[in-house]
């Protein structure tokens, strides 16, 4: 297997090939985490290409010494997804649905609770728990002071904990 | 410590982060903290779940080129001005999509494939343990990995030892227990001097990196990667292959045969030393404690290798060591046995060990 750095330099060498290869790897991720973190759908995709097109511009600014490969590509979705945003208009402004497909009823349930956080918490959530992120990488992502990672994971946590209870309630006799 | 104290530390906890000892101790004691933990732990597996569902259903857009807008343009175009039927162009397109999609989904899967990961943990300074397997599954008997080795730069012994809890299939759910091992405690078993701490909960993905917090500022390093399966008797430090190294000596699950009769087999259990200055150290209740070193020490006889066969003669009977693999280059090692050998009450069922020779007093007379 070609690891981050070894696949990275012949990124940043201009290898076009290799740059595919790496978005076959991590485009698949990434696109499930824009779908719950911000918009279902073709905006999802949208944000998806403009990401790759950024990170191949940017390619020579990636700095290993300062976070992971993964990190850093979900830093510059997060700012796209803000960029993409901001050039809606207001009547195009999103109707925020979570994109779920045909799947287990858990999951469907514990996406809809994700769905009712803050932008933030969904973020900070899904990178945790889904992609493994250390608080310092989330830190990076999210250009968040650590202890306040901290807290804030804590929060959405906690938020989601209680939405999850109110649906498994719900569905009791 | 109350619950409202502790409940930042909840998370931080599930997610490997150092926490004060009064908050560990607080959530470790309450049922309602500990509730809120596990419901914390679920809520990740059921996040992990979702998305695996979505990305084993979902197929990737292909990578546009920056000219998107204008190959959009082009494609309304051709559209509207093709000569071929239609719905034939977009079978056509739909499978060439489909083969394009099926290429990119089995890449995708390739990076996660098999139920085992090998592990090495980094003990800073630029030390790294010896790897090892852990294997999720039913039936799994690779479920623990154990390691102590001493740090050149500031000749701290550390230990850790790691057990598999869980695998989801993507991730090994792991609990680990490290520290700098006191020089009184180096005599013991790894199991005896770590047995009093507590075990830290980790999600390892194999090609992440986890950075974990341990007592007295000890930092450790996971990293490992996929493995299709765990290989038999992995005692090479770092070396795979059956062939020894130039300076190396392995045993691996050794069976020790006195006068052709099994006197004690230690199945299983594997170390290697590196140089003619170190010696591996076997315990056999019925046989005693045997050394083994590639080079000459005090009180030793020379003995014969053949492969994974160790022969020798001591106190007029003959031995023979069989392991599971080639032993050494070498055809010549070096045994000792000491018959005063008094184990600890944790080690007189019988060890395999390699302690380091500055430590061999100590390990000899516990």
């Amino acid at each position: 297997m070609i690891d981050d750095a070894e696949l990275w330099n012949k990124i940043v060498a201009g290898d076009r090939q290799a740059f595919e290869c790496w978005y076959r790897q991590s485009a698949p991720r990434l696109r499930v985490f824009l779908r719950h973190t911000f918009a279902g759908g073709p905006a999802a995709d949208d944000v998806l290409q403009e990401t790759y097109a950024q990170a191949w511009r940017s390619r020579q600014g990636f700095d290993a010494v300062r976070g992971s490969l993964a990190a850093w590509l979900f830093g510059i979705a997060r700012k796209q997804a803000a960029t993409w945003r901001r050039r809606q208009k207001p009547e195009e402004e999103l109707e925020w649905e979570p994109s779920i497909p045909d799947g287990a009823e858990r999951s469907s349930m514990v996406t809809d609770a994700l769905s009712r956080l803050s932008e933030e918490g969904r973020t900070l959530l899904w990178l945790r728990e889904v992609e493994g992120q250390s608080y310092q990488e989330l830190s990076a992502i999210l250009d968040l002071p650590l202890t306040t990672v901290r807290s804030r994971l804590h929060a959405a946590r906690e938020a989601m904990r209680k939405l999850w209870q109110c649906t498994e309630s719900r569905r009791e006799p | 410590m109350n619950c409202t104290d502790a409940a930042e530390y909840i998370s931080a906890l599930c997610d490997g982060e150092t926490i004060p000892n009064d908050a560990a101790q607080h959530i470790s004691s309450c049922a309602v903290c500990t509730q809120a933990r596990n419901e914390y732990v679920a809520l990740g597996m059921a996040l992990w779940q979702a998305a695996a569902i979505e990305l084993a259903e979902e197929p990737l857009p292909a990578l546009l080129p920056k000219h998107e807008n204008r190959i959009a343009l082009w494609w309304r175009k051709g559209w509207e001005q093709m000569r071929i039927p239609r719905v034939a162009f977009a079978m056509l397109v739909l499978c060439l999509v489909l083969v394009g999609t099926r290429l990119a989904m089995v890449e995708v899967g390739a990076q996660a494939t098999g139920t085992a990961t090998k592990i090495t943990v980094d003990l800073g300074a630029g030390m790294k343990s010896s790897p090892c397997y852990l294997q999720g599954g039913e039936g799994s008997h690779a479920t623990v990995c154990g390691f102590v080795g001493k740090r050149a730069s500031d000749q701290k012994t550390i230990g850790y030892e790691i057990k598999l809890n869980g695998f989801d299939g993507k991730r090994f759910r792991l609990a680990i227990r490290a520290e700098v091992i006191p020089p009184a405690d180096l005599a013991k078993s790894l199991n005896e001097t770590l047995k009093p701490l507590p075990m830290q909960d980790v999600w390892f993905v194999p090609g992440k990196k986890a950075n974990l917090q341990f007592a007295d500022g000890l930092a450790l390093t996971l990293q490992g990667e996929w493995a299709e399966h765990v290989p038999p008797y992995m005692v090479g430090m770092g070396n795979p292959r059956l062939d020894p190294n130039a300076d190396e000596l392995r045993i691996s699950s050794p069976l020790l045969l006195r006068d052709k009769a099994e006197v004690g087999d230690l199945e299983g259990a594997g170390t290697n030393s590196l140089g003619t200055n170190t010696r591996i150290v076997l315990y056999y209740p019925k046989a005693g404690l045997l050394m083994l070193s590639l080079g000459e020490f005090p009180g030793a006889v020379k003995a014969t290798v053949r492969d994974n066969r160790v022969s020798f003669t001591v106190d007029g009977h003959e031995y023979t060591l069989i392991n599971a693999a080639p032993v050494t280059r070498a055809e010549h090692i070096w045994v000792a046995r000491k018959q005063d050998y008094k184990p600890s009450e944790q080690l007189k069922s019988g060890f395999l060990a390699n302690p380091y020779e500055k430590d061999m007093g100590r390990f000899l007379n516990p």
